[in-house]
């Protein structure tokens, strides 16, 4: 089976300052994701949860090690070509700061379409934020929007674009219960058909839903489990 | 307080150094007037009269730039600090102080602006007036004097008016419920409010007084009052921008087809979204073009197509002009954070660096036309104020000089867009959201 995304042998280093020291942030992982796969990262606060999937999805450069993204290197492209790949294959849904201010909700969810000259019907745009519960709010620009709601914006954006791998950095980390769970569905819908998801959380059900879940330690991958259920990845994370 | 004055200096440096910029421009452009005055006083007989007939409209000129494009400065300054002020209080700093802090950065930047731009004048002042007066006779060799005498009065000016303009601002940023600051990083709209409409309504008072002068007077003196009108409507113009400056924008840029161009689409929504933002950069811009075309206008209007003495205008509006231009630069280079934290956000939708240089390029058309437009019209009104003085029907309107003008200003504006756009599309994305 083909792979939609992998990195061999990753590492991530940043220097702080000018010819400061330098802090390695991922130290050799190799994970791949499948067509159709749900793959979830879990680990601590600072282990580089964020910065691996940055990586993955081609928006920061790798220190070391290769990053192929749908068969391509990432680190052969050049950045149009890269950037093409990311528009027309990847979606992604930051931790926070998603939206274009100066756009409204529907203007938002449109924005990649429209960028990669892609057709999307205002149907389908009213779809995507309905699907999200925000119907009503299509209008609203980012700024008089919860953080939460701006989150639901941000995944239906993703939906509404049907890209070949979806990255989400803790989609649901700005949510209650309720619509977390009602987000976590829609996102969780997204792989079959030769889809992916790739999402990063803190919420143990959450991550029990996923195909599969990477523990990250300190930069590398302490355990891999296959359909494991919140308990499991519990024991894993804290032991 | 001390440290919280400073310390926010520092964090935004790039805000502050473009106030500083101004101010400073706006000092040394002032100290050029004001050596205009002292000269005269201390040479007295024919060559103060020469003198005194400049030193009008050079104060004139140099007061109505200095308070839009100073004013505009000092006013974004403070609304691009207004997630700052909101976690201010939100930490607890009271509303009242918070004002008093802003006044406080406003005021040491403008006296230090203010200073710096009547020294960097000194030695400037000689060469100026030897080669903007050498086709006159009598001033050929005139020894500009700038003393103390001068240079305070200019330095009070610069305080007076970035202060004022940024307070305003800032009692504003004050009463906003910090909540709402946070959430709305870049206010909508821009209130009309009492002090815009008194200086606005007292501008076209000014304007009528002018006007109603016109007939009275000789046409061979005609040009002087007439070439104050240009820029007093652009003064009006910018004290009501927050009534139509918005759908203004909005309204010519919908003239592009929204599918046609992502870019444009983009830097649209930008322009008419971030519309104190916009107006900051758009009115200095517009007082150009006023002052050139207005002056250009004014005399072939009134001298029958007579040409001007280049010597003159250089003493007249290089000032002015630079500062106007400066100013429309400064502004966007001071935004030009937020601008990459909103094309970071526009690559990780899936943006090519094309599109975004690209959208950063029209952003600059978008401000230069919309001030032409509006500059334009406020030549009209001189050219039409001096047809009707002058009784000829073919008023002059200073097309060439419209034109530089509006050329020169789309230069740097786009130099100021899309340099600081290449250089910030080398950085990741996560790092340049991960900024602020
Ligand atoms: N641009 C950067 N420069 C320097 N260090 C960085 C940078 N970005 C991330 N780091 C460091 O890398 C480490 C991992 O960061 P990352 O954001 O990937 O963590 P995370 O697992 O996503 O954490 P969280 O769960 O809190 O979001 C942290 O120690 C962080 O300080
Ligand atoms: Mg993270």
């Amino acid at each position: 089976m083909p792979v939609l995304a992998e990195v061999v042998d990753l590492t991530k280093t940043f220097t702080l300052g000018r010819g400061g020291s330098v802090v390695p942030v991922l130290r050799g992982i190799t994970a791949q994701v499948a067509p159709g796969e749900f793959l979830a990262v879990v680990g601590p606060s600072g282990s580089g949860k964020s910065t691996l999937l940055y990586c993955m999805s081609g928006l920061e450069p790798a220190t070391a090690g290769v990053v192929r993204i749908l068969g391509r290197t990432v680190g052969a492209l050049s950045r149009s070509a890269l950037a093409a790949l990311r528009r027309d294959h990847v979606g992604f849904v930051f931790q926070s700061y998603n939206l274009i201010p100066s756009l409204s909700a529907r203007e938002n969810v449109a924005l990649p379409a429209r960028l990669a000259r892609r057709r999307i019907s205002a149907a389908e745009v009213d779809r995507a934020l309905a699907d999200v519960g925000l119907a009503e709010q299509a209008a609203h620009r980012p700024g008089t929007l919860s953080g939460g709601q701006q989150q639901r914006v941000a995944v239906a954006r993703v939906l509404a674009l049907r890209p070949d791998i979806v990255f989400a950095d803790e989609p649901t980390g700005a949510l209650d219960t309720e619509s977390g769970a009602q987000v976590l569905d829609l996102l969780a819908g997204v792989p079959g058909d030769g889809r992916s998801l790739v999402m990063v959380t803190h919420d143990l059900q959450a991550a029990a839903r996923a195909d599969r879940v990477l523990v990250l330690r300190d930069g590398a991958v302490h355990s891999e489990l296959r359909n494991p259920s919140a308990d499991d990845v519990f024991k894993a994370i804290t032991c | 307080m001390l440290r919280l004055i400073v310390s926010d200096l520092l964090a935004n440096a790039r805000i502050w150094l473009g106030t500083l910029l101004i101010a400073t421009a706006t000092a040394a452009v002032g100290a050029v007037a004001a050596s205009d005055i002292q000269t005269a006083i201390e040479a007295g007989g024919t060559v103060a009269l020469a003198l005194y007939a400049i030193s009008g409209v050079m104060i004139a000129f140099t007061t109505i730039t200095a308070l839009i494009v100073a004013g505009s400065v000092a006013g974004l300054t403070v609304s691009l600090q207004l997630r700052a002020y909101a976690l201010w209080q939100l930490v607890g700093v009271r509303p009242a102080y918070v004002r008093i802090v802003v006044t406080t950065q406003l005021a040491l930047v403008a006296l230090i602006g203010g200073t710096l731009g009547c020294l960097a004048a000194l030695p400037a002042l000689g060469p100026l007036y030897r080669y903007a007066l050498a086709e006159s006779p009598d001033l050929g060799e005139l020894h500009p004097a700038f003393g103390a005498g001068a240079a305070v009065p200019v330095v009070l000016f610069v305080i007076a008016v970035v202060t004022l303009a940024g307070t305003r601002s800032a009692g504003r940023a004050a009463h906003t419920p910090p909540i709402r600051s946070l959430h709305e990083i870049d206010r909508p709209d821009q209130r009309m409010n009492f002090a815009r409409a008194m200086a606005g309504l007292a501008t076209l008072v000014i304007i009528a007084g002018i006007l109603v002068s016109l007939p009275a007077t000789a046409l061979e003196q005609l040009s002087v009052p007439l070439m104050l009108i240009a820029p007093l409507v652009a003064g009006v113009l910018a004290a009501f921008a927050p009534l139509y400056l918005a759908r203004l924008l909005r309204d010519w840029t919908a003239l592009v087809p929204e599918r046609a161009s992502s870019s444009w689409y983009l830097a649209r929504s930008t322009t008419a979204f971030g519309v104190a933002r916009s107006t900051a950069t758009i009115n200095p811009i517009t007082v150009a073009v006023a002052l050139a075309g207005g002056l250009y206008s004014a005399n072939g209007t009134a001298s029958g197509g007579g040409s001007v003495r280049t010597g003159s205008v250089v003493l007249l509006l290089g000032g002015p002009l630079l500062l106007a231009l400066l100013g429309a630069t400064a502004t966007i280079f001071m935004s030009s954070r937020r601008r990459d934290r909103e094309f970071a956000l526009v690559v990780a939708a899936g943006a090519t660096r094309t599109v975004v240089l690209a959208a950063a390029a029209w952003e600059a058309v978008i401000y230069t036309v919309t001030a032409t437009i509006l500059g334009a019209a406020a030549v009209c009104v001189t050219a039409v104020a001096g047809g009707w003085a002058a009784g000829t029907w073919t008023p002059s309107l200073g097309l060439g000089a419209v034109a530089t003008i509006a050329g020169l200003g789309l230069v740097l504006t786009l130099a100021a867009t899309v340099l600081p756009t290449a250089a910030a599309l080398r950085h990741e994305v996560p790092q340049t959201l991960a900024a602020e």
